[in-house]
This record gives C-alpha cells, sequence and structure tokens, in this order.
C-alpha cells in the first residue's frame, strides 16, 4: 500500500468511522462489502486501492506491445493501476505524452482515450480529496462510456 | 453571357453560389456580380490546369447535370514518427496489419472509384489529390493545407479505430461551431453522407456493423478551419474524418484483411464513399 497525505487519511478514516458508528454493529459488514467490490470495477473507499473502469475492457496486452501503439499501451498502463499514488503518477504522465498541447487531436482514437484519461484523473482527484459523491459522479459517467466499448 | 433563358441563368448563379464564387441573389439577372463570379471560377479552373470552354460552359455544366469538383482524400498516418500532431501509425490489425497501410490502401481505391464515377458521367470533371501516395508521415497542417492550395471542394481523412479487440462500429467526426468550425452544417451533410453509405457497405458483408454516427464533440487537427483556409478563401472546404471501423477486432480484421471477401469488402466502401463524395458535389452545383 502506497502511503498518502496524512491529513487526508485521517479525515477518511474519521468520517468512515461516523459513519460506522452511527450504524453501530454494520461496521464489519460495510467493510467487508466494500473489500467485495475491488473486483466489480468500482473503488475501494478508505484506502488508496485503485480500480479503473478500464482494468478490465483494456488490460495490459500479455505481450511487449501486443499489437498495440504507444498510446494504447499507455493507456493500459495507467489503466492496471492498483494505487492512487500510482494511477495518478500514471495519468499524469499519460496526458502529459499524449495529450496534444494545442488541443488539437490526430484522430478518434487519441481524442476518446485523452478523454477518458482526463475522466479518470479527475475521479482520482476527488477520491483523494475524499470527495467521493463528486468521485463517484464521475465514476458513473465513466461507466456509462465504458458500456459504448464492451 | 449570352444564356438567354432566366432559369438556366438561376441554374448558373447557384451553380456558382453553390461552389463559393458567387455571393448574389439567385435572381436569373446576370449583371456584375454574375460576371465576376464567372471569372473567378474560370480562372479557379485554370489554376487547375483545366480548359475553360467559353462562358457558355458554367450554363451547360449547369443545366447538364454535369458535376465538378476537387476531392482532397487524407490517408491518416504513415511513416514511422510523430509530425506535427501526427504518428506514424496508431491501430493495428488482428492479424497485424498497421492503420497506415489501410489508410493508404482505402484512399487509393476511393481514387480510383472517383475517377470512375467521374468517367461515367458526361462532361464532370473531378480532380482528386491524396496528400500521400507512399509510406511517409506528414503534419497535420501540412495534409489540410492541400486543401487549400487546390482549392478543394472536399477533404476526406481516413482512419481506423483501435480499442480492445472488442469494440466495433463506425464513425464520422467533424468540428462544431463551438470548436471554431465557419460550416459545420455543410460539414455534418457530408459526413452524414459518408456515414450513411460506408455503414451500409459494411453491413452488406457483416451485418453485425455499429452505427456510432456523426460526432462533433473534438478538436481535430486535420480539420482544424485555419489550416483547410475556410477563414480567408471563399470557397469553403466541407471536412471530415472517417474512422472506419475497429481493426483490432478479429471480424473486423476477417472483413478488411484476411478473410475470403477482404478486397470485395474494401472495393465496396470504397465505392459507398465515393459515391458519397459525388452526392455532396452534386447537391451543392
Amino acid at each position: 500500500m502506497t502511503a498518502t497525505p496524512s491529513g487526508r487519511d485521517g479525515s477518511r478514516e474519521r468520517s468512515i468511522l461516523s459513519r460506522a458508528a452511527a450504524l453501530l454493529g454494520l461496521l464489519s459488514a460495510l467493510v467487508l462489502g466494500l473489500a467485495a467490490c475491488t473486483g466489480s470495477g468500482h473503488t475501494v473507499r478508505g484506502e488508496d486501492a485503485y480500480r479503473s473502469v478500464w482494468a478490465s475492457l483494456f488490460p495490459p496486452s500479455p505481450s511487449p506491445d501486443g499489437g498495440r501503439s504507444p498510446l494504447q499501451q499507455d493507456f493500459a498502463s495507467a489503466a492496471s493501476s492498483v494505487s492512487q499514488a500510482e494511477a495518478m503518477e500514471r495519468w499524469t504522465r499519460f496526458l502529459s505524452d499524449w495529450a496534444p498541447a494545442d488541443g488539437q487531436f490526430e484522430d478518434g482514437m487519441q481524442a476518446r482515450l485523452v478523454n477518458w484519461a482526463e475522466l479518470e484523473r479527475e475521479r482520482l482527484r476527488y477520491l483523494m480529496r475524499g470527495e467521493d459523491s463528486a468521485a463517484e459522479s464521475v465514476s458513473r459517467e465513466l461507466h456509462g462510456i465504458a458500456t459504448e466499448f464492451e | 453571357m449570352s444564356a438567354s433563358n432566366e432559369e438556366i441563368k438561376k441554374l448558373a448563379q447557384a451553380y456558382l453560389r453553390n461552389r463559393g464564387f458567387y455571393s448574389g441573389d439567385i435572381d436569373g439577372l446576370w449583371g456584375d456580380l454574375s460576371n465576376k463570379a464567372f471569372a473567378r471560377y474560370a480562372d479557379h479552373l485554370a489554376q487547375r490546369g483545366l480548359e475553360v470552354g467559353g462562358e457558355e460552359q458554367i450554363v451547360e455544366d449547369a443545366a447538364s447535370g454535369a458535376i465538378s469538383g476537387v476531392i482532397v482524400i487524407d490517408p491518416g498516418h504513415g511513416g514511422s514518427g510523430k509530425i506535427g500532431g501526427s504518428s506514424g501509425n496508431n491501430a493495428t490489425s488482428a492479424s497485424g496489419v498497421l492503420e497506415k497501410t489501410m489508410t493508404l490502401d482505402l484512399a487509393r481505391r476511393v481514387e480510383t472509384q472517383l475517377q470512375d464515377l467521374a468517367n461515367a458521367m458526361p462532361g464532370s470533371r473531378i480532380d482528386v489529390h491524396l496528400t500521400r501516395s507512399g509510406d511517409v508521415n506528414l503534419s497535420l497542417s501540412d495534409r489540410a493545407q492541400l486543401a487549400e492550395s487546390t482549392k478543394a471542394d472536399i477533404f476526406l481523412s481516413i482512419h481506423f479505430n483501435g480499442f480492445n479487440g472488442r469494440a466495433r462500429g463506425t464513425e464520422t467526426l467533424i468540428i462544431s461551431t463551438a470548436n471554431g468550425n465557419v460550416n459545420e452544417q455543410e460539414d455534418r451533410e457530408l459526413a452524414q453522407r459518408v456515414q450513411s453509405a460506408m455503414l451500409a457497405a459494411i453491413r452488406r458483408f457483416d451485418p453485425d456493423a455499429r452505427d456510432r454516427g456523426v460526432k462533433n464533440g473534438q478538436k481535430l487537427g486535420v480539420l482544424n478551419d485555419i489550416s483547410l483556409g475556410n477563414t480567408r478563401i471563399p470557397n469553403k472546404t466541407r471536412a471530415c474524418l472517417v474512422e472506419v471501423e475497429f481493426i483490432d477486432s478479429p471480424p473486423v480484421d476477417e472483413l478488411l484483411n484476411t478473410g475470403p471477401n477482404a478486397q470485395a469488402a474494401r472495393d465496396a466502401i470504397a465505392r459507398a464513399i465515393a459515391e458519397a463524395l459525388v452526392d455532396d458535389l452534386r447537391v451543392r452545383r
């Protein structure tokens, strides 16, 4: 697990504990339920675990390039991140490398992947700030997009 | 201009106005504006090395149903390095055929089909230019600028998609007015013609083809109006970018590259695109 700034973790833990207290004996069930979400494309709350909606739709290729362009390889790499810190680093690098400085895309593939990456990074920022409802809103948008490409 | 029939003169004025040479009313009154428009049109033909057959030619063209136009076809990508926003290659088919190879192949087929269509229409002239004819890359602006230097009526950029080996679909992209397009409506009409034609051609071979429609949400460098010259010259180039299919999908790879009908499918798609482009020229006569 990658360390994150203690201030953000602290407030998030307090928030979860507060909710857990309100729910009394449901704390265990909540933790178990959240842990189970890691396999269904949802983000785990309260920790810095990360799972992109694209992780299962566009996993890294088992072969060195898998017939993919550098653009696709970099996207798959970022999508396969397992921690928020790693994801933030990889999505930021992806956008630095592939988002055109003048905002002019070369084709539909580049436009699509860069736009998705921007949404992923936006969701990640919300998650890392503990703004869960905002993160969930972006997550719903991403899931809506993803269904077009299943 | 000695044509006496008012309706013929109206046809000629509409012909010139739709091609961006005339900005006056379609009233059949052949005055100074009409004469200047004809002179610009004659100069336009001369610059392209075409013989101007006299002042009556425009009326004859307008009345005969013959069409003329300049079409620039842009096979996406090429070469090996990234140049001016254009990557050497993006998508790769399931069997390893590169997108840049497929775009050039399809562009050449569209060129051939356009020439066949023009030959089948007496009096018609269609000049076709490819932004590249070999495995070289060009910047996005250099591609678009060919449309300006040739005073193109239509600019079509050809691409293929790729994602996860499962996604399918055909889409055509244009730039929105909000993103600076000076003629979105004309571009959309062109794009819809091309999109419908491509989709119908693919569905003749594969009923699973999916329509992703015409989209205008992105800024695309190769369709940039400044590069296309649309902000500086009177005849606005109609432009769109097609993403024919997701070539990393095995069924698409079989359809276009490895299957027994691959050549026929590529020819059918090229024919459909060419007919859509000619239709677009025709409605803007």
